[in-house]
């Protein structure tokens, strides 16, 4: 049972990194005015 | 550090996750602008708070990022740099912002912010980088409609706010606005990429 909790709370960690690093190759920035490097992955969505 | 902070936490979760390497490229992209803005905010508040200045911050930064968000605008070259400098403009709008100012001087402010936001509307938003650019004709002109809504609430809130007499709240939501949207216009850029230079000397690179 933990360990199905652990691999849920990690899959919603990673969804949620994903969801982070898509707001972050748009125009957008809220707080931060620092570009790190776009991965490979996400450049094509540029 | 934060980047390599990053990647070995992503490397880490991908281990766990058995994602490829292009997967944990996102998660390490991911991590890194949510520590990045983790660290400016807590670094922004602990100032505010030895400052006493934690509510003019908390408005100056709301409004700040309103129009940033969907209207873009320069960026810095390296962490440091955005850091130190996010820290310093944000702290002394808000440490401006609580100047008693008269009722003229906060409508003029509140004129020349909005004649900013229209020029800015018009010619710039969304403002990209080298990096980032929204060339699509569909995603401009929507980025270009909500920083117009952004506008419109902003405008709504401060106009409230000094007709009932609430102008220590409404000169953190100008001030605020009136930085954001300078760094959408060239000047903006031109400004940040010159003090990149000097923090750049400084640092001896």
């Amino acid at each position: 049972m933990f360990g199905k909790m652990k691999l849920w709370s990690l899959s919603s960690l990673a969804l949620l990194l994903i969801a982070v690093a898509n707001t972050g190759i748009g125009t957008r920035c809220g707080v931060i005015a620092y570009e790190p490097d776009i991965p490979k992955k996400l450049k094509s969505e540029v | 550090m934060v980047k390599k902070l990053s990647l070995r936490l992503a490397h880490s979760l991908g281990k766990r996750l058995q994602a490829d390497t292009d997967d944990v490229e996102v998660y390490a992209y991911g991590l890194e602008i949510m520590l990045c803005s983790l660290i400016k905010l807590v670094l922004l508040f602990s100032l505010a708070i030895i400052l006493h200045l934690v509510w003019s911050t908390f408005l100056v930064l709301i409004a700040w990022s309103a129009f940033r968000v969907p209207g873009g605008g320069a960026h810095m070259e390296s962490y440091r740099h955005c850091l130190s400098t996010g820290l310093i403009i944000l702290l002394v709008l808000a440490a401006l912002s609580t100047l008693d100012l008269s009722l003229s001087w906060q409508l003029t402010f509140l004129i020349l912010t909005m004649i900013l936001a229209i020029t800015c509307i018009i010619r710039w938003v969304p403002a990209g980088t080298e990096k980032k650019q929204i060339i699509q004709t569909a995603n401009r002109r929507k980025q270009k409609r909500e920083t117009t809504v952004v506008l419109l609430l902003w405008f709504l809130s401060v106009a409230c706010l000094i007709t009932l007499g609430y102008s220590h709240t409404a000169l953190p939501l100008i001030l605020g606005a009136g930085g954001g949207l300078c760094l959408i216009t060239p000047s903006g850029y031109r400004a940040l990429g010159w003090l990149d230079q000097i923090l750049f000397q400084v640092e001896g690179r």
